[in-house]
């Protein structure tokens, strides 16, 4: 892992992106306190496609939704961090380490969660901002993202082969 | 496992000691304790040569079958 290899790009990558959603979250967390407490009636406006609406951007309301946010950045960071910790295998030249099983099944339920979280956002936002169903889209199903968890949780499999297979050569004496 | 190793009545024969024929065959203290107590999933031809040689003795002597149940794969799940 020399100095501008891939994997040096990577893990400098991987690390300031992890740094990133530490700040991000903690700004969101900090701003939905702040809004919380203000009450002037400030007003955003939004718009969808054809759809447009003016939402107040402080209050409980708008309050939930930077704390939902900051979860959703939170599970991006836990993602990374799992991502994070197998890297470092990697370059410490034992990829096949027994623990990135487990890592990689749960990068890849951090993924699924992620999209379901998606498919909640776009469903909730609307109702939580409009008082109503004024405008209730329906939540897409992304073929790519669903599909990009399966790769994971099959990669997960093939590092359980690796893995076995290393414990084996261990133990060849 | 139905393969058992018989290293430790041979070297008791032998009058030899664990460190001492680690020495003479080149392989750690370490993986030939691995080995004596059963733990081992393989065993290089080179290394069985090396004992074969170093205990005067034929690989039969070492490795032996014994019928039993099969191994469970313990391996990370």
């Amino acid at each position: 892992m020399g100095p501008g290899s891939v994997s040096s790009l990577l893990k400098t990558a991987l690390d300031v992106v992890y740094v990133i959603l530490w700040v991000m979250v903690a700004a969101a967390l900090l701003l939905a306190i702040v809004v919380l407490f203000l009450q002037n009636d400030r007003q955003a406006t939004l718009q969808d496609g054809d759809f447009m609406v003016r939402v107040n951007v402080t209050g409980p309301r708008a309050s939930i939704l930077l704390v939902c946010g900051a979860i959703y950045l939170s599970i991006i960071q836990f993602v990374i961090g799992r991502l994070r910790r197998l890297f470092t295998t990697l370059t410490a030249g034992d990829p096949f380490h027994p623990d990135n099983v487990a890592r990689l099944r749960m990068i890849g339920i951090g993924l699924a969660v992620l999209e379901l979280a998606t498919v909640a956002q776009q469903v909730g936002t609307p109702l939580l901002l409009t008082e109503g169903a004024a405008h209730l889209r329906m939540p897409g199903l992304d073929i790519t993202a669903w599909f990009a968890v399966i790769v994971v949780f099959v990669l997960a499999e093939v590092f359980r082969e690796g893995a076995r297979l290393r414990r084996e050569a261990e133990l060849t004496i | 496992m139905p393969i058992r190793v018989q290293l430790d009545r041979i070297l008791l024969e032998r009058r030899m000691s664990l460190t001492e024929l680690a020495d003479r065959v080149g392989v750690t203290l370490a993986n030939l304790s691995i080995l004596k107590t059963g733990k081992a999933r393989a065993i290089r031809f080179t290394t069985l040569d090396a004992l074969c040689r170093e205990l005067n003795c034929q690989p039969g002597d070492i490795i032996v079958f014994e019928p039993g149940p099969p191994e469970i794969d313990d391996g990370p799940d």
